[in-house]
C-alpha cells in the first residue's frame, strides 16, 4: 500500500514537470509511413502504436533522459534516448526502421491482458495482422482465422488443437474477445464472428489452450482477442470496394441453373481528430448471393469508435457497432448428386438478425509503473429465423463490466489483477426466459526471477449462476515459465485450467428437431480442463524462425447432444457425457528469403483426440493440420498464395447418417488460394486479385456442406 | 532450411493439382444397389401415417428400428428430414437403393403412426419370399451389381409382426 501511495505522489509530482514526445516512424528504405509499430516507453508500462500514417505521441512523461524502443515484425528493433526537458515542450522523434528478415521479439501481445513481446509469454500465441487480414480479402474474422496454423472450422465454429468439435451452435470452448472483452451471445454462448467489422480489425491474437485462470468461462481450449485499429492522429477517408464471382460447379450435376453468382462489397470508414476527440467511423455492406441454393445472403453494418483524452492521464473509449443480416439458410445437401440443392423442405427457409453492441473503456495512467483501466460491454442479439412452417426468435443481453490493474512495484513483479460482474438476460421461444450472471476476481504475478527466467503465477476465482441450474464456482490456477538461455532461443512451459458454464440454449432449450422432442436437462454442470504446454522457439541465422511445441489437455463433462429414455420414449437432450484427452504436437517455421522480400510461413499440426468414454477417437477432430503461406514483393507489386490441408474428418455423429444423405461422403482437404496486387502509395491506390480454391478441390468441412468451388475476387481500396 | 520454402510448395502445388476431392457420386467397388416395386394396400386415415420409410437392417432380430438406425446397424430411406417415401394414397411406387455391399437381413417398409419421431414406428411391409411372415428373406447385395426385384408388399390393415427383441 505504501508503495501504492508513493507511485500516486510520484506521478502527480510529476505532472507539473510532464512533457511530450511525438513523432513519425517510417521505413528505411523508402521513407514510407509504418503503420502499427509499438512503441514502447521503458521501464514502464507506458506504449502506444504509430498510426495509418506512423504517427505517434505519448504524453505527459515525466523530465529527464527517456527511451523508446520501437518495433514491428519484419525490422530491426530500435531503442532510442531522448532529454525531456522541464520546460513542457515537446520532442519530436522521427525514426526510419530498416527491414530485416525475422526477428521474433518483435510481436507484440496481450495474451496476459497487457501488451508484452511474445517471447515473454509462456503458452503459444499466433497473430495475424491487419495486412495479412486485407491481402486475403478476407470478409468475415471466420475467413481470416481459417490460416492461422493449429485452428480449423467446422462451419462457423472454432477448433484449436483439437478443443473442439460441432456442437450445432451451442456454446464455445474458445472464447472471444474484443478488445479484451469477451464477446458471446447470451442465448447460445457461440462465437458471432459476423458482428466485427473486419476492416476495423488491427490485429487477431489466439492463445492456444486453456486460459480461465485471467479469462474464465469458455477458455477451455484458447482465446481468440480481436483487437481493432487505434485512432489515428490525422483525418482521413478509406473506401474499399471489392467484387467477383463463384466459378461453375466442377460436375454437370452440381449446375442448379443459378447462374453467375456474385459477391460485392462496400465498405467506407472516416477517421478525424478534433483536439481531444478522435473518432472512427465506418459503414459496409456486404451481399453475396451464395455458390448454393437459398444460400444468400444480405450484411448491413455500422461501426462508431469515439476516444476522448479527458486529461493527460486519463481516456475515455467508447464503440458502438451494429449488424443486420438477412441470409437464406442451407443446413445440409439433398445428396452428393445434388451437392448445392438442399431439401425441398429447406427452400424456403429463411433467418434475419440484428446485433449491436456497445463497449466502453476508461484508462488512467497512475504512474508509469501503475495503469487502470475499467470496461463495460452490452450486447444484444437478435434473431428470427423460419424453419419448414415454424419460426422461432430470441431476444438476449449481455452486460460486462471489468476493472483491471497493472502493477510493477518492484524491479522484477509485474502484477495484473481485477475483478469482473456479467448478467444475461434471454427471451426466446426456445429457450424461454432465462437470467444469469457472475462475478470474478484474479491475480497474476509475473516474476523476473533471473535475467533469463520468468515465472508467471497466477489464478481466478468465478461463480457463475444462471436461472434454475444450481450455481457453480470455480477456481483456476495457472503456472508458466519462460527460459531465455540465449540470444534467440526461448523454452517455454505452462500449465493452466480452464472451464465453461452451460449456456441457456443447453441447458434449457424445448423444441422439436426434425420431428424429435428436444428436452431441457436443469442440472448441465461445467466443463473442465487441464492444458499443459512445452515448447522452444528458435532463431537461426537470423533468417528463420523455428516454433516446437507439445502439447496435452484433458477435458472432463464436455457437454453433447445426445438421445436419452424419458417415460419409455427416446428424445433428444444435452448432457455431461464425454472424458477426452488431446495430445499433439506443434512445429511452425518461419523464412525470410531474399532480404525479406519473400516470406514463408508453414504450421503442422498433430493432434491425438481420444474420446475416453469409449476410447474413440472425438467427433469433428482432424488429425492433421498443415498450413503453408509465400508472399513476395518486388517493387508495387506483390503475390502470394496460401496452402491448407487437413485430414480427413473420422468421426462424426453417427445419427445424422439417419438424417442426411451422404453424410459419410467427405475427403481430406488440400486448398490452394493465390492473390497478387499492386500499391500506389503517391495515388493512392490498392489493388488485390485474389483466387481462392485456384485448383476447385470440392470438400465439406460439416458433413452435407460442399465448400465454395474457385472464387474470383477483386479489391479496390483508395483513401482521400 | 531454405530449399524447404521452394521445395514443399512445388509438392503442395502437384498434390493438390491432382486431386479433385469429391464427386456427384462416387463410382466404388465398395457399394452395391438393390431396387424393386412397393405396392401399398389399405391405406389408413391420414393422422395415422406422420412418415414412411424403408429400412433395411444389418442384423436380425433388431431392437428397435430407429435405434438401429441411429447406432447406425440400419440404412434408413429416403433419410430421415427429407420427404417421406410415398404419399398417402399412392398405389404403388419404384426404388432403388445403393449400399455397403453384404447380406441385409430385414428390408422392411416402416410407418411412423405417432408424433414421437424416435419411438412410434411399426413395420407395415416386409420383402418377403415366401408368405411365413415370422422370418423375412435377406437381401444380398453384390458390390458394383444392381440386385433388382426386392418387391415388397405393403398392408396397413395386415402388417407383419414386429420382430424386435
Amino acid at each position: 500500500m505504501k508503495t501504492f501511495i508513493t507511485g500516486v505522489l510520484l506521478a502527480l509530482s510529476l505532472t507539473a514537470h510532464a512533457g511530450t514526445i511525438r513523432g513519425r516512424v517510417s521505413h528505411a528504405a523508402t521513407g514510407e509511413p509504418l503503420p502499427g509499430v509499438n512503441v514502447t516507453l521503458r521501464g514502464t508500462l507506458r506504449g502506444v502504436v504509430t498510426d495509418e500514417h506512423g504517427i505517434f505521441q505519448i504524453v505527459n512523461i515525466p523530465a529527464g533522459d527517456r527511451a523508446l524502443t520501437f518495433s514491428i515484425i519484419g525490422f530491426e528493433r530500435q531503442t532510442r534516448t531522448v532529454t525531456l526537458l522541464d520546460d513542457g515542450n515537446p520532442v519530436q522523434l522521427d525514426v526510419s526502421l530498416t527491414p530485416v528478415a525475422i526477428q521474433t521479439p518483435d510481436v507484440i501481445v496481450t495474451a496476459n491482458k497487457r501488451e508484452q513481446s511474445l517471447q515473454e509469454v509462456p503458452v503459444s500465441v499466433a497473430v495475424m495482422d491487419a495486412s495479412r487480414i486485407s491481402l486475403r480479402n478476407s470478409v468475415t474474422l471466420d475467413d481470416a482465422i481459417r490460416y492461422i496454423p493449429g485452428v480449423n472450422m467446422t462451419e462457423f465454429q472454432v477448433n484449436i488443437r483439437g478443443s473442439s468439435g460441432y456442437s450445432r451452435g451451442a456454446g464455445s470452448r474458445v472464447l472471444m474477445l474484443v478488445d479484451g472483452i469477451p464477446l458471446l451471445t447470451g442465448d447460445t454462448g457461440e462465437l458471432n464472428f459476423e458482428t466485427i467489422p473486419i476492416g476495423q480489425v488491427e490485429r487477431i491474437e489466439v492463445v492456444k489452450g486453456a486460459n480461465s485462470a485471467l479469462y474464465g468461462s469458455s477458455a477451455l481450449g484458447g482465446v481468440i482477442n480481436v483487437l481493432t485499429r487505434p485512432i489515428g492522429e490525422l483525418s482521413e477517408t478509406k473506401v474499399r470496394a471489392f467484387g467477383g464471382f463463384y466459378d461453375s460447379p466442377s460436375y454437370r450435376q452440381w449446375d442448379w441453373k443459378g447462374g453467375t453468382r456474385f459477391l460485392d462489397g462496400l465498405a467506407v470508414s472516416h477517421t478525424d481528430r478534433f483536439d481531444k476527440l478522435g473518432l472512427v467511423v465506418h459503414g459496409s455492406r456486404v451481399a453475396d448471393d451464395g455458390y448454393r441454393q437459398n444460400d444468400f445472403r444480405r450484411r448491413y453494418n455500422g461501426f462508431l469508435k469515439l476516444k476522448y483524452d479527458l486529461t493527460a492521464y486519463n481516456s475515455l473509449t467508447t464503440t458502438f457497432n451494429i449488424l443486420h443480416q438477412r441470409r437464406g439458410s442451407f443446413l445440409y445437401w439433398k445428396d452428393l448428386r445434388n451437392a448445392l440443392v438442399p431439401p425441398d423442405v429447406q427452400q424456403g427457409d429463411r433467418v434475419q438478425s440484428t446485433r449491436f453492441f456497445w463497449a466502453g473503456q476508461y484508462n488512467h495512467v497512475v504512474s508509469q509503473d501503475f495503469i487502470v483501466n475499467g470496461k463495460a460491454l452490452w450486447f444484444r442479439n437478435r434473431w428470427e429465423d423460419t424453419i419448414d412452417t415454424l419460426s422461432n426468435n430470441s431476444r438476449s443481453d449481455v452486460m460486462r463490466t471489468e476493472v483491471q490493474s497493472t502493477w510493477a512495484p518492484v524491479q522484477g513483479h509485474v502484477l495484473t489483477f481485477g475483478a469482473e460482474g456479467s448478467l444475461e438476460r434471454v427471451d426466446a421461444d426456445l429457450f424461454g426466459r432465462r437470467t444469469g450472471g457472475g462475478v470474478a476476481m484474479y491475480l497474476q504475478d509475473e516474476l523476473a526471477l533471473h535475467e533469463r527466467i520468468k515465472v508467471t503465477l497466477g489464478a481466478r476465482y468465478d461463480f457463475h449462476d444462471l436461472d434454475s441450474l444450481s450455481s457453480n464456482s470455480q477456481l483456476n490456477p495457472k503456472i508458466g515459465l519462460v527460459y531465455t538461455p540465449g540470444e534467440g532461443t526461448a523454452i517455454r512451459a505452462s500449465f493452466g485450467r480452464g472451464f465453461r458454464a452451460p449456456s441457456s440454449a443447453e441447458a434449457f432449450i424445448t423444441t422439436y428437431a426434425g420431428g424429435i422432442e428436444i428436452i431441457p436437462n436443469p442440472s448441465l454442470r461445467p466443463e473442465r480442463s487441464y492444458s499443459y504446454e512445452i515448447g522452444v522457439a528458435q532463431t537461426v541465422g537470423g533468417f528463420a524462425l523455428v516454433d516446437v511445441a507439445l502439447f496435452h489437455s484433458d477435458y472432463d463433462n464436455l457437454i453433447e447432444p445426445l438421445f436419452v429414455t424419458v417415460q419409455s420414449q427416446l428424445k433428444g437432450q444435452f448432457n455431461n457425457v464425454t472424458r477426452a484427452r488431446v495430445q499433439g504436437i506443434e512445429i511452425g517455421t518461419k523464412l525470410g528469403l531474399f532480404e525479406g522480400k519473400m516470406i514463408f510461413d508453414a504450421g503442422y499440426t498433430y493432434v491425438n483426440p481420444t474420446d475416453r468414454t469409449d476410447n474413440g477417437v472425438l467427433k469433428y477432430r482432424p488429425r492433421h493440420l498443415l498450413y503453408v503461406s509465400l508472399m513476395g514483393r518486388a517493387g508495387v507489386f506483390h503475390a502470394g498464395a496460401d496452402f491448407r490441408y487437413i485430414s480427413r474428418i473420422e468421426r462424426i455423429d453417427e445419427e445424422f447418417t439417419a438424417f442426411v444423405n451422404d453424410a459419410e461422403e467427405r475427403v481430406p482437404v488440400y486448398v490452394t488460394d493465390l492473390r497478387c496486387g499492386v500499391d500506389l502509395h503517391g495515388v493512392p491506390l490498392t489493388a488485390i486479385f485474389n483466387i481462392r480454391n485456384v485448383f476447385q478441390y470440392n470438400y465439406v468441412e460439416l458433413i452435407g456442406n460442399l465448400a465454395p468451388p474457385r472464387t474470383y475476387v477483386l479489391t479496390i481500396e483508395t483513401r482521400l | 532450411m531454405r530449399r524447404l520454402a521452394y521445395v514443399l510448395p512445388i509438392l503442395v502445388l502437384i498434390v493438390t493439382g491432382c486431386d479433385k476431392g469429391l464427386e456427384p457420386k462416387q463410382v466404388s467397388a465398395t457399394t452395391g444397389t438393390f431396387a424393386g416395386l412397393i405396392t401399398f394396400h389399405n391405406w389408413q386415415v391420414a393422422d395415422s401415417v406422420y412418415d414412411m420409410r424403408l429400412i433395411a437392417f444389418r442384423v436380425f432380430p433388431p431392437t428397435n428400428i430407429l435405434e438401429e438406425v441411429l447406432q447406425g446397424r440400419a440404412i434408413v430411406y429416403p433419410p430421415l428430414g427429407s420427404t417421406q417415401l410415398a404419399r398417402r394414397g399412392d398405389d404403388s411406387m419404384v426404388y432403388e437403393l445403393t449400399v455397403a455391399p453384404g447380406t441385409y437381413p430385414y428390408v422392411v417398409i416402416a410407418q411412423q403412426y405417432g408424433p414421437n419421431i424416435l419411438a412410434d414406428w411399426r413395420p407395415v411391409g416386409q420383402y418377403d419370399l415366401d408368405t411365413n411372415y415370422t422370418i423375412p428373406s435377406p437381401v444380398q447385395v453384390t458390390a458394383g451389381a444392381v440386385t433388382s426385384g426386392i418387391d415388397i408388399s405393403v398392408d396397413f390393415a395386415h402388417p407383419p409382426p414386429p420382430p424386435f427383441e
